[in-house]
């Protein structure tokens, strides 16, 4: 038990770090360019800083070249290994999907940089692209959290959503006593269709309604928050539960949407390094 | 800007839009190509070849195109973003000295003074303009002086001439040349419908050339001769002068006098009055003479310029002519004589009358009775071959001239001393003779002398007949003579008088007893 919350404190500051360096270096390149960026595309060249900042400009270059990198490895590095699960044995698949969340939103943050915000011509369809990935994303890992998972990300087999609600059902054996009512509620969800969710605002209400009663009870404060956690659990598992087939089915629609965007992205920003390349545009090489 | 379709060109480049055009500008493998922008920016490229200009000044040099003029930064993107104020126009190979630097830029840069029809086209370049002072400003010389306006202007104003040194030219300044406007010497004439002030090809080997000769070529052509360039009226050489070439050729006394005598203002061109000799001399004669003289009209009438003022070629035969021929003495008195100096006028020829008496004293003034001195006329009398020839017939007076008086002087008689006596004269003889006789043969008061001397031959008492008397002479008495009887007596103021009146008979009373 101690190991489990070890793990998830663990996880939790890899989470932080991850947001904290896209919103630190997002926070740090927009301060940082402000003044430029800030001014009329017009004028930008003539702004003292232009050399530097502009896209082809060392900072702006090496902004869009390392923002490309992260992107690439983001991308290539977790679609493999999500496919054909060789880095199993090294890391789990969810932290990996974090990951490759965080090089491909800190990668196309570098690229806005880059673009210096001057959104225009062909290549825009890499960034637009891009954008589109990154929003998809986002949904994504919003449908892809409404589908229950093994700790390391598998989805879970109907078995194993059942297993958990029984462990769920077991933290809950307080509730018997406190909440007869709410308990007997919570597990007939799965028994017919009594049991059916009640939303998120019955939730809610529900919610607020127990950790008052827990606080006028007998139970300890370890034991309240024990049985919050455990009520709160089984109302998600089972709010996913009921949307389950939904979200199963919308989530191999965003793979069709979103793998596009990110191949239409990939050809666009091959296609633009090419020509940059081929322009002449080498940055530091 | 190294991506494609990177954003769209700017105005002047708007026609080269599109994908198919960006290896007009770019070069692949090289960015943008500095070749191909000067292959399309000819202007440039000659002004680089001609190592003209701001491009090829060395803040450019170093640089390339995309340095300084970027694109695809938007249609109303500035490629020159040319700061007009902060711009160091020297860079340009033309630093901007005087008139030039407080100037709006588009002042010069302007299609007018673009020479390239292509160039002239772009509102906006500054391109086009040449060094050269006339591909801006109007050939005010219309070519008369070359292209180097520097070389006399500067920046500052067109109408200073600081470089220019006349002194360099052909025709250094000298005199009062230096003096006057450039104006005076050039003048603003009109050429090809513009003003225009010649200053080259100017005649100037002659004075005539520039001024007008305002002796008509009389003197020549060399005005420095006579006259200096400090000033027209100073003359120098000027007894070298002929003035033989004047109007007015000196003769006589006038070759002797100085110029500035006649030429009293010191201005020598300027025209004098000469036809009358008062035209430059005081009328000595103060109008007298024109006032009495309607033929005589000026000086030389009497004097000549051959001998000095003093002198007078007035003869006694132009006296003639006058209203006064001279006659007689007046022919051989001296003018002055007559014509005396007074205090009013010098020499006094106009007098009141002609009458004797308004020159000579008259000398008989209340002697002579007016009947025989009318008006003061002394020519009554007198003539004027002489004073002394009377032509007074006495018989006039009654009392004719005869006998002893006809030969005598007038002053014999009418002259006691120097005391006249004309109109006082009664005729009676003691008034001028002697009376010898007192009063013995007195009758009424007078004394009648020709009773008894017959004047006309000699003072004898021719016409006494002592057989008339009381005391007629017989015998002896006959032939004796006078004296014998008539004795002289001493008289009370102890003066002899001979006794002619015995008034005693008897000749005891001459005879004694």
């Amino acid at each position: 038990m101690a190991r489990k919350s070890k793990l998830k404190l663990g996880h939790l500051i890899y989470q932080s770090i991850l947001v904290l360096i896209v919103m630190i270096v997002s926070l740090w390149l927009a301060i940082h360019g402000y003044d430029y960026y800030q001014t009329p595309l017009e004028e930008r060249f003539y702004h003292p800083e232009h050399e530097w900042f502009k896209a082809s400009g060392l900072f702006g270059h090496g902004l869009g070249v390392i923002g490309t990198l992260l992107i690439c490895i983001g991308v290539f590095g977790y679609i493999p290994a999500k496919k054909y699960g060789f880095l199993e044995k090294y890391i789990r698949l969810r932290y990996l999907l974090e990951f490759h969340i965080f090089l491909c939103t800190l990668g196309p943050v570098l690229i806005l940089f880059h673009t210096t915000f001057k959104f225009g011509g062909v290549v825009s369809i890499a960034f637009w692209s891009m954008v589109l990935v990154v929003l998809s994303g986002v949904v994504g890992r919003y449908i892809y959290l409404q589908i229950p998972r093994s700790i390391s990300g598998r989805e879970l087999s109907k078995q194993e959503i059942r297993e958990t609600q029984k462990e769920h059902l077991k933290g809950l054996n307080l509730l018997k006593e406190q909440a007869p009512e709410l308990y007997l509620q919570i597990s007939n969800f799965n028994k017919g269709e009594e049991g059916q969710w009640q939303g998120r605002s019955a939730f809610k209400k529900q919610f607020k309604q127990l950790k008052k009663n827990l606080a006028v009870s007998s139970l300890s404060g370890k034991e309240q928050r024990s049985l919050l956690a455990d009520f709160k659990n089984e109302q998600v598992l089972q709010r996913k539960i009921e949307r389950l087939e939904y979200m199963q089915k919308l989530f191999k629609y965003w793979h069709v949407a979103h793998r596009p965007f990110a191949l239409i992205m990939l050809i666009v920003l091959i296609l633009h390094i090419v020509v940059t390349m081929g322009m002449g545009y080498t940055w530091i090489f | 800007m190294a991506q494609f379709s990177p954003g769209k060109l700017s105005e002047a480049h708007a026609e080269f839009e599109g994908l198919d055009n960006c290896t007009l500008c770019h070069k692949i493998g090289a960015q943008v190509s500095e070749q191909k922008c000067l292959e399309c920016h000819k202007e440039l490229q000659s002004l680089l070849d001609a190592n003209r200009g701001y491009h090829s000044s060395k803040e450019v040099q170093a640089k390339t195109c995309v340095n300084c003029h970027s694109e695809h930064h938007g249609r109303k993107f500035d490629a020159l973003h040319f700061d007009e104020d902060q711009f160091d126009h020297e860079l340009a190979g033309y630093p901007l000295e005087g008139a030039h630097d407080r100037i709006d830029c588009r002042d010069c840069h302007k299609p007018d003074y673009i020479a390239d029809p292509e160039l002239a086209k772009r509102t906006k370049t500054f391109l086009g303009l040449e060094a050269a002072c006339l591909s801006c400003h109007v050939d005010y010389h219309q070519e008369d002086l070359g292209a180097d306006c520097l070389s006399c202007h500067n920046y500052e104003s067109f109408k200073e001439t600081p470089g220019f040194d006349h002194d360099e030219t052909d025709f250094p300044l000298v005199g009062a040349h230096q003096e006057v406007q450039c104006l005076d010497c050039h003048p603003k004439v009109m050429k090809a419908g513009r003003d225009f002030q010649q200053f080259s090809n100017l005649s100037f080997q002659k004075c005539t050339d520039c001024h007008e000769d305002s002796h008509n070529g009389k003197f020549g052509e060399n005005c420095t001769d006579c006259h200096r360039e400090e000033s027209w009226s100073i003359l120098k050489n000027k007894h070298r002068f002929n003035h033989n070439l004047t109007d007015y050729p000196l003769e006589g006394q006038h070759k002797l006098v100085a110029c500035n005598d006649c030429h009293r203002s010191g201005n020598f061109q300027a025209s004098m009055p000469f036809a009358r000799c008062t035209d430059c001399h005081e009328d000595y004669h103060q109008g007298e003479i024109s006032a009495i003289s309607s033929g005589v009209k000026d000086c030389d009438a009497c004097h000549a310029l051959t001998s000095p003022f003093t002198s007078s070629s007035y003869d006694w035969q132009d006296h003639q002519e006058s209203d006064f021929a001279l006659e007689g003495a007046h022919l051989a008195t001296p003018c002055f004589a007559c014509h005396k100096e007074t205090e009013n006028s010098r020499w006094d020829f106009q007098f009141e009358s002609q009458s004797c008496v308004s020159c000579h004293d008259d000398v008989h003034q209340d002697f002579l009775s007016e009947k025989y001195y009318p008006n003061q006329d002394c020519e009554a009398c007198h003539t004027a071959e002489a004073w002394s020839d009377i032509k007074f017939d006495h018989k006039e007076t009654g009392w004719n001239l005869d006998g002893a008086h006809a030969k005598e002087n007038c002053r014999a008689c009418h002259y006691n001393s120097n005391l006249q006596r004309f109109k006082v004269l009664s005729g009676d003889c003691v008034e001028c003779h002697d009376n010898v006789h007192g009063s013995q043969f007195e009758a009424k008061g007078t004394n009648n002398c020709l009773l008894c001397h017959r004047s006309a031959l000699t003072w004898n008492a021719d016409n006494f007949d002592h057989q008339q008397s009381q005391f007629p002479l017989e015998g002896k008495h006959a032939i004796v003579d006078c004296k014998a009887c008539h004795k002289p007596e001493l008289q009370s103021d102890g003066a002899e008088m001979i006794i002619y009146k015995i008034e005693k008979f008897e000749c005891i009373d001459c005879h004694g007893s």
